[in-house]
């Protein structure tokens, strides 16, 4: 058995019998049912003859185009099926006719056509056995034929009509959180009389919306409140004709409600935890992280100052970039150093928000050192000493030449205070011993400094000679009071 | 000549005689079912393709009653699926009758052929008197049809006829072997004359309408 989707709408048969405008409902009812076991989507006869009650159609075996047209707006039938029973008589012998047009509604083109007759005469059988006596014994026969040659291949090329038109759909906002509101707007191409106008809702959820329509009547509007689950929800246009039990419906879009807002995670990569917050001298790296895959509609970047001041932002819409990189400016330029709160905020495309935020320090001090350097007999000694800070050495290194380039010490370490002995040379010019050097210092969050060391040795000299004068002025008796007392 | 057969024939019994002069009877009959409708073309066809048609409601001459509407319907019915061609929807051409005021059984004139084919947009009109239609009784309590009728095919923008074809038919006319082929019905009889008329009408040049339907 073949099954067909395009609605047939079976209208009542016109009897050539004693006037033209007999009907033969009896015979349309058993051709209409016949046609539906057959797989076909058979419009009901009753909606057929409340449809002729409402346009006032008073003929039959026969439709204009209009009507036809009429039938595909109202009834949303593909095919009309139009007919006479051409003969029916059952003396003197029982004979049975009818004529049939299948008339499709799209173009009022009769795309097939059937005649058949039987009597009794034409269906003798051997012994007379199983012979039809009666034309109600005829009718099967000739169902049993129409069957035969229905014209499954024209039906089933015709794809399912339907009488809404639409010109335009709104269906806003497209994700929404439980609760909120969802609103439809659809502009129709009317193609039904006032009177006959259907009642027109949205349905979504299982629920039915009824929607209000403009002035010009072919503009409809709903609202409704979402729903509290989560999940997506086909919205339907759904027209009804209550008069001829009919009701259409096609699909307008759909909405996604999620109550569920992202869960968004910041990364710090690269920055040093110093006493339990990261640190950072020149760039910081911001690394946010969805933990659930989701879309987002916008997101916001923050730094408010230990006080809660804002410091800068920035925003941006869609997806969330990867990494940002921080290098201390805020929105009225570069920002001293201290500690600031990095905050960032996303929202998914329902309007759900997350938000994740991490304290971080802006160091941009540089590592120092204290050099004191004192001349003993075998040499010099150097005392490297670490001032107080927060950020700690890595590492230091120290290398100390000539003028002439003989490298007196080259010493390096990874803690501090130190002490460097360095001998020097032996020679007695003051130029040759003048000694020079760097001090490279790194700290833990990697800034490096290289000091360099020049005129140490002269400057220590006259430091040392001076000193030495004054302990030899210091030594000398106090002449003058002795002498006077002596002279005197 | 060869006589051996009759010769051969004269020996048989008489039963068999029999037997064989029924048979030849029967061919005899069948034969008559043959016979062509009488076609006139009066003048040629529109040159090109044809595919709009449009069957006016045919005129009654006979006494049966809705003779006309069985014919017509019929062969209406009968062209569409023979030719597939674009038929104009009879409710349509009811309206235009309804609006030039024509009674149903009423020939419209040359003028109202025009405005008809022009409103229904067809190349060709079809147009039909229904002569005489009769249920006469056959053997055995069955009905042997009789009809008679004339089909014009007219060009639709002067109304004037192009083709006229006469059929004469009765039940009986396709009786082959005993019963069999014999038609009982007004339908079937308009149906297999219909089928008719319009293979001749190919034959003579009538193109079929080649659009998909």
């Amino acid at each position: 058995m073949a099954f067909a989707v395009a609605p047939v709408a079976v209208f009542p048969l016109q009897e050539l019998g004693e006037g033209r405008n007999d009907a033969n409902l009896p015979f349309t009812r058993i051709l209409s049912q016949q046609l539906t076991e057959n797989g076909n989507k058979i419009i009901g006869l009753d909606t057929v003859i409340a449809f002729m009650a409402n346009n006032r159609i008073r003929t039959l075996g026969h439709l204009d185009t209009y009507r036809i047209s009429q039938v595909r707006n109202e009834l949303g039938a593909a095919f009309v099926l139009l007919g006479a029973v051409s003969q029916r008589k059952e003396q003197p012998e029982p004979t049975l006719g009818l004529t049939l047009s299948l008339v499709r509604t799209s173009d009022s083109r009769t795309v097939w056509s059937y005649i058949g007759s039987l009597s009794t005469g034409e269906n003798r059988r051997v012994l007379g056995i199983g012979e039809p006596q009666s034309t109600s014994d005829l009718r099967p026969l000739l169902l049993e034929e129409i069957r035969e040659q229905w014209p499954w291949r024209i039906i089933n090329e015709v794809q399912q009509t339907g009488s809404i038109n639409i010109e335009s759909a709104l269906v806003e906002p497209k994700n929404v959180r439980p609760g909120d509101e969802v609103r439809c707007r659809v502009r129709l191409r009317r193609n039904w009389f006032t009177d006959h106008a259907p009642r027109v809702f949205f349905k979504a959820d299982n629920q039915l919306y009824p929607a209000t329509h403009s002035e010009d009547g072919n503009t409809y509007e709903g609202s409704w409140i979402a729903g509290e689950n989560n999940g997506s929800f086909q919205i339907n246009l759904l027209l009804e004709w209550p008069l001829y039990g009919r009701t259409e419906s096609t699909l307008l879009g759909s909405y996604l409600i999620d109550g569920t807002p992202p869960l968004l995670e910041v990364e710090l990569p690269g920055a040093k935890i110093l006493d339990g917050i990261p640190v950072f001298p020149q760039q910081l790296i911001i690394a946010p992280k969805l933990l659930v895959r989701k879309a987002l509609s916008r997101w916001r970047l923050a730094f408010y100052y230990e006080s809660g001041n804002l410091a800068g932002d920035m925003t941006g819409e869609g997806r969330l970039p990867k990494r940002f990189y921080w290098s201390g400016m805020g929105n009225f330029g570069r920002v001293e150093d201290g500690v600031y709160q990095v905050v960032v905020e996303v929202w998914d495309l329902a309007g759900n928000s997350a938000k994740a935020s991490k304290q971080v320090e802006l160091n941009r001090s540089l590592p120092k050192v204290d050099l004191a350097v004192d001349l003993d007999k075998e040499g010099m000694v150097v005392d490297l000493v670490a001032p107080t800070s927060k950020v700690p050495l890595s590492s230091w290194r120290m290398e100390m030449w000539t003028k002439e380039g003989k490298i007196l010490a080259q010493t390096e370490g990874k803690e501090l205070p130190a002490k460097i002995g360095i001998k020097l040379p032996d020679s007695e010019q003051e130029d040759e011993q003048n000694i020079r050097g760097v001090l490279v210092l790194e700290d833990v969050l990697g800034n490096k400094v290289r000091q360099k060391v020049e005129d140490l040795l002269p400057k220590l000299r006259r430091q040392a000679k001076a000193k030495a004068e004054a302990e030899a002025e210091a030594k000398k008796p106090k002449g003058i009071s002795e002498n006077w007392v002596n002279e005197f | 000549m060869n006589f051996s057969f009759l010769l051969q024939m004269l020996r048989l019994s008489k039963s068999c005689r029999f037997l064989i002069v029924l048979l030849c009877g029967s061919f005899c009959a069948g034969c008559a079912a043959g016979q062509l409708p009488l076609q006139q073309q009066l003048t040629p066809l529109p040159s090109g393709p044809i595919c709009r048609v449009a069957v006016l409601p045919f005129l009654n001459d006979s006494d049966f009653p809705l003779g006309d509407a069985i014919v017509s319907k019929v062969f209406a019915a009968q062209f569409q699926a023979s030719g597939d061609y674009q038929l104009s929807q009879e409710g349509d051409i009811l309206d235009i009758y309804q609006q030039l005021h024509l009674l149903p059984g009423t020939a419209p004139t040359l003028e109202q052929m025009r405005i008809i084919a022009d409103r229904v947009n067809a190349q060709l009109l079809i147009t039909g008197i229904v002569l005489e239609m009769r249920e006469n009784r056959g053997e055995h309590g069955t009905v042997n049809p009789l009809l008679v009728e004339e089909i014009q095919i007219r060009d639709g923008r002067s109304g004037e006829t192009l083709w006229t074809t006469f059929h004469r038919r009765q039940g009986t006319d396709y009786k082959k072997t005993m019963h069999f082929g014999t038609i009982h019905t007004v339908t079937g009889l308009s149906r297999q004359m219909a089928e008719e008329i319009i293979n001749l009408w190919f034959e003579k040049g009538l193109a079929q309408c080649n659009e998909r339907l």
